[in-house]
Formats: C-alpha cells, sequence, structure tokens
C-alpha cells in the first residue's frame, strides 16, 4: 500500500493501528511476458475466425459474392413488401373472472334492495301522512269524527235485525201454513 | 501515453486499427493483468483470460460509447471475465467453493516468491478467504486505489454497497491475520 492518503486514513479508520504491508506481493510473471503480449492477441485475433472476430487483421477466409452488400438492402426490402400482413386472431380470453366478478356486484344489489324494500313498500301517500301527524290530533279525530261512522253500523244492524226477525217468524211455521198462505195471497202476477 | 480519444478515433480507421489496438494494450495490459492475476492467482490462468479481455475489446470497440471511459470498461470486461472463470471452476469442475479456495491458495504458496512469514502474502491469504466480489471490491480499492465512483461503474453496484463491502473486507482480514499471527 504506496499511495493513496486518502486510502490509508480509511483504513487506519477500519482497524486502527493495524500495520498494512508496505510492498506488493512478488508475484512471479514471466520474463519479456508484457513486450511479446500485444502481438500474441494480435496473431491470436489472426487465426479466428471472420464472423467471431469482424475485421480481424490478416486476410478472411470466407468469401462473399461480389456487390452483396450493395443489394442487400434493396433485396431485404423487398422480401419485406412481399411478406403476407400477419393477422393476429384475437386471444381467447378467460371470461369467468369477470363474470363471478358482475355476478357478485349483482348480489350485493339485490341484497341490499330486500332490505331496503320491505321499509318502504306499499307506504300510500295517506300512509305517510298519516306517519307525520302526532297521536294526539289523530286521537281528537276519533274523538270528533266517529258519528257517521256509528250511523253505518247501525244501519247493518238494522238490516241483519230484520232478516233475524222474519227467520224467526218463518221458523215458527209449517210447511204446509206457508204454501196455504202463499197460494191464498199471493198476487197475480207473481 | 496517447490519449484514449485519440486511440478510439485511430481504431475506428482502418489503416491505424492494429496500431490503434496495439497501443491500447500496451496502455492497459499490466493494469489488467494484475487485477486478473489477484483473483485467479496462476500465471497462465490470468495469461488466458487477458487475452480473452482484448480480444473481445477488439470484437467491441467500435460499439463502445465515446463517452464512457475506456479504463472503466476495460476494468468490466476484465472483471466479468474473472468471475465468470471462478464460476465455470465451480460448475464444470469436481471442486466445491473450499476446493477453489483451496486450489487458490495452493496456487500462492506455489509462488517462487511465496513466503508465509511476509505481511504481504499475509494478506493474500487472508483476501483469498472473501468472497469472490468482496474481493474484487477490496483489489480494486487497496492495490488499484480506485473511487468508490469509478468502482461503481465498473461493478454496476451502488458506492454505498461497495463501502459496506469493502469495511466487510477490511475487518475480515484483519481478523484473520491476527488469528494467524496468534
Amino acid at each position: 500500500m504506496q499511495g493513496n492518503k486518502k486510502i490509508r486514513e480509511e483504513l487506519e479508520d477500519l482497524a486502527a493501528g493495524f500495520q498494512w504491508p508496505e510492498k506488493r506481493p512478488d508475484f512471479s510473471v514471466p520474463e519479456g511476458y508484457f513486450d511479446a503480449f500485444p502481438r500474441q492477441v494480435l496473431q491470436k485475433i489472426a487465426l479466428l475466425p471472420e464472423e467471431v472476430v469482424p475485421g480481424a487483421p490478416g486476410k478472411s477466409p470466407y468469401g462473399v459474392p461480389e456487390g452483396y452488400f450493395d443489394n442487400l438492402p434493396a433485396s431485404v426490402l423487398e422480401k419485406v413488401r412481399r411478406v403476407t400482413p400477419v393477422i393476429q386472431l384475437p386471444r381467447p380470453h378467460r371470461k369467468w373472472p369477470q363474470w363471478a366478478v358482475a355476478a357478485v356486484i349483482a348480489a350485493i344489489a339485490a341484497l341490499g334492495g330486500l332490505l331496503w324494500l320491505p321499509q318502504n313498500a306499499g307506504r300510500s301517500p295517506v300512509d305517510k301522512g298519516l306517519a307525520q301527524l302526532s297521536d294526539a290530533a289523530i286521537l281528537q279525530y276519533l274523538d270528533t269524527e266517529t258519528s257517521a261512522l256509528d250511523e253505518d253500523e247501525d244501519d247493518i244492524y238494522n238490516h241483519l235485525g230484520n232478516d233475524v226477525a222474519q227467520n224467526a217468524l218463518i221458523s215458527g211455521l209449517s210447511d204446509r201454513d206457508i204454501e196455504e198462505y202463499l197460494h191464498k195471497d199471493a198476487p197475480a202476477s207473481f | 501515453m496517447e490519449n484514449d480519444a485519440l486511440l478510439l478515433q485511430q481504431f475506428h480507421q482502418p489503416e491505424t486499427r492494429e496500431a490503434a489496438f496495439t497501443a491500447i494494450m500496451g496502455k492497459y495490459q499490466e493494469r489488467l493483468y494484475w487485477h486478473i492475476r489477484r483473483m485467479v492467482i496462476g500465471h497462465a490462468d490470468a495469461d488466458d483470460l487477458l487475452q480473452n479481455v482484448f480480444i473481445k475489446v477488439w470484437n467491441h470497440l467500435d460499439n463502445f460509447k465515446e463517452n464512457a471511459q475506456l479504463y472503466t470498461w476495460l476494468y468490466r470486461i476484465a472483471t466479468n471475465e474473472c468471475l465468470t472463470f471462478l464460476e465455470q471452476q465451480k460448475k464444470h469442475g469436481f471442486l466445491s467453493l473450499g476446493d477453489i479456495e483451496n486450489g487458490l491458495a495452493e496456487k500462492l504458496k506455489a509462488e517462487s516468491h511465496f513466503d508465509a512469514r511476509k505481511l504481504e502474502w499475509q494478506l493474500q491469504e487472508a483476501i483469498l478467504q472473501l468472497p469472490d466480489k468482496q474481493r474484487i471490491v477490496f483489489n480494486l480499492r487497496y492495490y488499484e486505489e480506485m473511487p468508490y465512483e469509478q468502482m461503481s461503474k465498473v461493478l454496476s453496484t451502488s458506492e454505498g454497497a461497495l463501502k459496506a463491502s469493502y469495511h466487510h473486507a477490511v475487518k475480515k482480514i484483519v481478523t484473520y491475520i491476527k488469528a494467524m499471527s496468534g
């Protein structure tokens, strides 16, 4: 470690007091290796085939027809134009997840409707109006406005009472008495 | 020392291509060699990998974006070559991770100047105990004195992660060397 002060300081921070070696290990390298190295590499490149090492020094072992590269763009373009356009078939989509999501949404909507409807179904405007009236107001109305209703009830009972009286009279007569009554008192037009 | 931009310009011209490439190799070969050598230890492996690196450089230098730094790009290729090589040894060989470490340690001990009593060799042994990527981070920082910013570009890792990795590496190395020294 000869050089950089910054790096030495960094090492001192990381391992205070540790003695780093002053010199590099003396690895053995064959004599003249670095002098010969560039020539060796160039020789190797020259021996490799052209497609492996484009533009390698020395002659290429492969031949190319004359004018090949000049005509290449035109022949490629011609081929491209001749190629039938590719029609892309629609990819089969799996629709079941979409349907499942739709079904879940529909079920939630239906359930919400069922829970909401009973509270609101069949509520006529009269019912809604009554709901807004106070109990006291309804009681007052009933106390003052029941006579008409009572009269109607009397009529019903009166009719009912007549029928009952007639039935009671008829039930006391024999069939023969009734037939005699009908023959004797019946009007001619009947 | 020729300017990288000029060398790249010359490389793009067929008549100066080979000369420019030779100059690039001359400029960077030693730094890349030592970067690779510290990772694979043996000279023969380092030589093979360095040759592969420069063959790749020859193949792809036309596509190199000139706004990037050539030096960073070269280190990136060399680092990938090392990691691929070590990975292949684990996969295709019969060696486990431990065997690889032992294999590298054996290669280290086979070095003609190896001396286990010397701190620089003890440091090498300690470095071999680290995981591959941590080893790269430590070597780039300690030996190459590479700024984290540049290292971040070489390794495509955030500076924070690299600092953390380096700190872990230093702690492990110190612990290892102290344990070895008794």
